[in-house]
């Protein structure tokens, strides 16, 4: 049985210190090895959460509450201390996909390119590339040029891109948006595969209904206001 | 023919360093970096400052002392022009003409006036025996070795494919938590250096350094890298070809008008209109875009 393993406690979030709290004691369990959806109306906080758990805090803002990962515990208070430590566990795919790719050169050389150090000096390219065996299931070679590929192959690198730098769990923002409905079944069948075979804690925001009722099979996460006017998460069936 | 040969080789040679840099700057990094004009002039005078200061020291270190003095002169122009630009948050095409403006007032007090003659003084580029009529030449095929070798070496590098990359995308490594600021400044510091290390060759070839000798250099630079690209048409991100090749093709074409009777007083005029042409004819034919692109190089 999979096991909680990323879990929100008593997240509490302002906009600012003397502003009303946004978020208020938020809790909630994502199990390992698991593609978790995030739905909620417009304005409810979906690109707030989005942004706490990429570790994006601007200055005025305020976090409590403390997040676990596995066994490692992260306190929230500290927001650069906070932000490192999400960083180094959450790897993020923004909804910009294009920003993401130099599409002038090939796959191979775009995946080496995320290795490089933080300040690129005189050293060779970097050749230990990861999950490059999922790529040619999904007709991406490596020695293709970006340029070439379909807008579905293009996420799919994304997604690989940001997963150089191991992490166990990864956070997507409305992946399928920009795709018709092949490429978003080539990225989804490839998400699954991501979780099978490579154990990722996947967590997608989403808000296309159509995308949760034919891949949210096990339910997804509502985000919403309750009666009290607190934004909280609830479990939802697809029917 | 043999002389006209030797004469694209030396030149070629002198102009190498420049329009390898500009590639750097331009090509890779696909800014519009104007800069490369004042760093021309101020790796000049640094090395011609650099051979009458060190005039009684052995000539192959005098040599050295220059060619490092003029690349150090380049790369702080560079590195003037990039921080304005990435640390202001201002266009690069700004951040250069505030550059040229700085540095024609740093220039002019370096070389305290506007001209400086090299005549009577030794020429280090003619420490090694060569042809009469030619007698850098051994020279400056020698320095010109080291350039490309050092450029193939360079071209494997982090660094140049990153220059490359941020030319492609400028957003690209904000996402994998690499520093574009430093990749752009380095670049440019670099492109910039080479520039420098032309300007001082050209001077002292021409024995004299002015304070003009950098104007119309972006258009040469812009020139031969064209001539390079259109040369080879589908050209890898990364090549020292398109310089190369470049730099040289631009020679051939000006001694061939030479040879035809042209006046070369006009030759200005006549890589404006090459450029114009090959962009809007060449350039489409090959279907190349130039969307996004501020020098089409």
């Amino acid at each position: 049985m999979a096991q909680a393993f990323l879990q929100l406690h008593n997240i509490s979030f302002a906009f600012d210190k003397n502003k009303p709290e946004f978020f208020k004691e938020l809790s909630v369990n994502f199990t390992d090895s698991t593609i978790h959806f995030i739905q909620g109306s417009n304005g409810v906080g979906k690109s707030t959460l989005f942004r706490i758990l990429s570790g994006i805090l601007h200055p005025q803002e305020t976090l409590q509450g403390f997040i676990t990962i596995g066994e490692q515990k992260i306190a929230c208070a500290n927001s650069i201390t906070y932000s490192q430590a999400i960083r180094h566990y959450i790897k993020v795919v923004q909804q910009n996909i294009p920003t993401m790719l130099a599409d002038q050169f090939t796959v191979k050389q775009n995946l080496q390119a995320t290795l490089f150090e933080h300040y690129p000096t005189y050293h060779g390219l970097p050749q230990n590339l990861r999950y490059t065996d999922l790529l040619a299931n999904f007709g991406i070679l490596l020695d293709k040029p970006v340029a070439q590929l379909s807008g579905g192959q293009k996420q799919i690198l994304a997604i690989i891109m940001v997963l150089q730098k191991e992490a166990p769990i990864l956070l997507l923002d409305e992946p399928t948006s920009a795709l018709d409905p092949k490429n978003t079944a080539l990225v989804m069948e490839f998400l699954h595969a991501l979780c099978t075979k490579h154990r990722l804690t996947i967590l997608i925001i989403n808000h296309d209904n159509e995308v949760i009722d034919a891949y949210a099979k096990q339910g997804y996460l509502e985000l919403y206001v309750n009666s009290e006017g607190i934004r909280d998460l609830k479990i939802n069936r697809v029917l | 023919m043999i002389n006209t040969i030797l004469i694209i080789l030396e030149q070629t040679a002198l102009f190498l360093p420049l329009v390898l840099g500009s590639y750097i700057s331009m090509s890779l990094l696909k800014l519009p970096d104007l800069s490369i004009e004042s760093a021309y002039v101020f790796g000049a005078i640094l090395g011609a400052q650099t051979i009458v200061g060190f005039k009684m020291a052995p000539i192959g270190l005098t040599l050295i002392l220059a060619c490092v003095a003029s690349l150090v002169g380049g790369a702080l122009v560079g590195l003037t022009s990039s921080v304005i630009s990435r640390v202001g948050q201002i266009p690069h095409l700004l951040a250069s003409i505030i550059t040229f403006g700085i540095f024609h007032g740093i220039n002019q007090f370096v070389l305290q006036g506007s001209y400086l003659s090299l005549t009577g003084l030794r020429n280090p580029l003619e420490l090694l025996p060569s042809l009469a009529q030619h007698p850098e030449l051994i020279m400056l095929a020698i320095i010109s070795l080291l350039l490309v070798a050092s450029a193939l070496t360079f071209f494997y590098t982090q660094l140049s494919y990153a220059c490359a990359i941020v030319g492609n995308n400028a957003e690209f490594f904000r996402n994998y938590g690499i520093s574009t600021n430093f990749i752009v400044i380095v670049g440019v510091m670099l492109g910039n250096a080479l520039a420098g290390l032309s300007g001082y060759l050209f001077a002292q070839s021409n024995n004299f350094v002015e304070i003009t000798i950098g104007y119309g250099k972006v258009l040469l630079c812009i020139t031969a890298l064209i001539l390079g690209k259109a040369l080879i048409a589908r050209a890898k991100p990364i090549t020292i070809a398109v310089p190369l090749l470049g730099t040289s093709a631009y020679f051939v074409l000006q001694q061939l008008l030479l040879k035809g009777g042209f006046n070369l007083k006009y030759f200005t005029a006549v890589q404006a209109l090459l450029v114009l042409i090959f962009i809007i004819v060449l350039y489409r034919a090959q279907g190349r875009s130039l969307r996004g692109d501020q020098l089409g190089v």
